[in-house]
């Protein structure tokens, strides 16, 4: 570290103390960074790393990813202009088929885990909708840019897509869907997410 | 090194022949999101779209304060239309080479890696990955000025003077880690995103993977920037240095491409969008 930044650092802390208020990045991002506190000691608890404890490692996680994430506005914006129709109990299940497979995959992901951090960079909100920006830094110093995209509902923020390195994961999943769903009807993209879910378990 | 020549030839016909491709098959930035007031013209737009690549969409459907807003936030609800990210005349022979790339990867580049990875240690290898980065100054350099961001040229040359010197030839990363002055990652590609034009249509090349029209004039443009070109070795030393890098960024990333792969429903369509997506981020920077 230069001495540049040593001073920088140093005058950073006297800051918070003289006002505390500057410690507190903003109400979305303190949301977010909740789940992702808990999910980090989940992941780097020893006790939780044994096979056996597999399913419960992955509920505690989902429990807590549950506390920010709408999956019913992944959903709707996933299937766009195929939403609205659809009828409530075809709403129903195609949320859950997609919270699963988003589930399945990054929590495979999350085994993989090796040491690394997050870091909340920047807020911006802009009436009922925001913007969350954060990077992953890895073991190696790879650094992965993740915004999260916000939107207050009764009272609180939810989370309803998520950009890894400028990539929506929504819109990613929405010219799948859509492929698949200017050729086939609904049923076939309700088949396809169940074998997909089915293989991988 | 026949087929090598031959993709060098092919950038290079392409580089000349892309404003005319380019204009031809209409900018795509200008057909994003619309809001389409009835759902019927949207559905008729839709299908057309996906028939014969984008359609230009008129823009003064839309005030350009609602797009921006429709862009940033409250995109994509259920009143509105889905484009494609870009056209994909070529699918059928792309999908051939993605399953070409996608064996090439599992029974060839993968195995190297993990074998290339139980040798090398971490260190090592994010020393060679950051030598390699420092040598793509050039293209970030001259790429920067191009797009008139001096802020970042500067930083850029700072960043080559400081990790070339105290980096020891570019193996430590001095400039982030202790001067935090962060990469300006930009290229030709880019470069000509910035000036307006749109992506063209979608190339997945055989071994070099997800490219579009543009990409491939902007990657032949860097070419020139390369310094491994100006070597005075033979073709083969050059592309075995240009194997190596990949092996060993590769070894760093293991499992990403599986990760996304497992994820999707088409795989060949989330690489597509993945690619294009980033890319436009990239160049909206």
């Amino acid at each position: 570290m230069s001495m540049k930044h040593i001073k920088q650092l140093t005058f950073f802390l006297l800051l918070l103390f003289v006002f505390p208020s500057i410690g507190s990045a903003g109400e979305a991002t303190d949301r977010i960074k909740t789940v992702s506190d808990k999910i980090f000691s989940i992941i780097s608890d020893k006790t939780l790393q044994a096979p056996e404890m597999k399913e419960k490692k992955e509920q505690m996680i989902m429990a807590a990813v549950e506390g920010a994430f709408n999956w019913e506005e992944f959903s709707k914006r996933a299937l766009a202009k195929n939403w609205s129709k659809r009828t409530d109990a075809e709403k129903k299940e195609f949320i859950s088929l997609f919270k699963e497979l988003i589930k399945r995959t990054y929590m495979e992901k999350s085994g993989q885990y090796s040491g690394g951090k997050v870091e909340f960079l920047d807020e911006k909100i802009d009436g009922e909708y925001g913007v969350v920006k954060s990077q992953l830094v890895s073991s190696s110093g790879t650094q992965t840019p993740v915004d999260y995209r916000v939107m207050k509902k009764d009272g609180a923020w939810w989370v309803y897509d998520v950009y890894i390195e400028g990539v929506s994961l929504v819109s990613n999943y929405r010219s799948q869907f859509n492929d698949i769903l200017v050729k086939s009807p609904f049923e076939e993209l309700i088949k396809r997410l169940k074998e997909k879910i089915a293989k991988g378990a | 090194m026949k087929t090598f020549r031959f993709l060098i030839i092919l950038s290079v016909a392409c580089i000349i022949l892309c404003p005319g491709l380019l204009f031809a098959a209409g900018s795509d930035e200008a057909s994003a999101p619309p809001m389409q007031p009835d759902s019927q013209t949207a559905e008729e737009t839709n299908v057309q779209g996906l028939q014969s690549g984008p359609q230009v969409v008129e823009d003064d459907l839309i005030s350009p304060e609602t797009a921006d807003k429709a862009d940033d936030y409250s995109d994509y609800l259920e009143s509105e239309d889905i484009q494609p990210v870009i056209s994909d005349p070529l699918e059928p022979i792309n999908r051939a080479f993605f399953v070409f790339n996608d064996k090439l990867y599992f029974w060839f580049l993968k195995p190297v890696a993990r074998g290339y990875k139980t040798v090398a240690p971490e260190p090592v290898r994010v020393g060679v990955r950051n030598f390699f980065s420092n040598l793509g100054f050039p293209i970030r350099f001259v790429n920067c000025l191009l797009q008139a961001k001096f802020t970042g040229a500067g930083y850029e040359f700072e960043r080559f003077f400081i990790n070339s010197t105290l980096g020891l030839a570019g193996f430590i990363n001095i400039a982030d880690r202790e001067f935090g002055t962060k990469e300006f990652d930009e290229d030709f590609g880019q470069t000509l995103g910035r000036y307006g034009l749109g992506q063209g249509f979608y190339i997945n090349w055989p071994i070099l993977g997800p490219s579009s029209v543009l990409e491939t004039a902007g990657s032949a443009g860097d070419y020139f920037l390369e310094p491994i070109k100006y070597t005075d070795t033979d073709t083969r030393y050059r592309a075995a240095i240009t194997g190596y890098k990949t092996i060993n960024s590769t070894s760093l990333t293991l499992g990403d491409y599986e990760t996304l792969k497992n994820s999707a429903l088409d795989p060949y369509v989330a690489f597509r969008d993945a690619y294009i997506q980033h890319r436009k981020s990239q160049i909206k920077e």
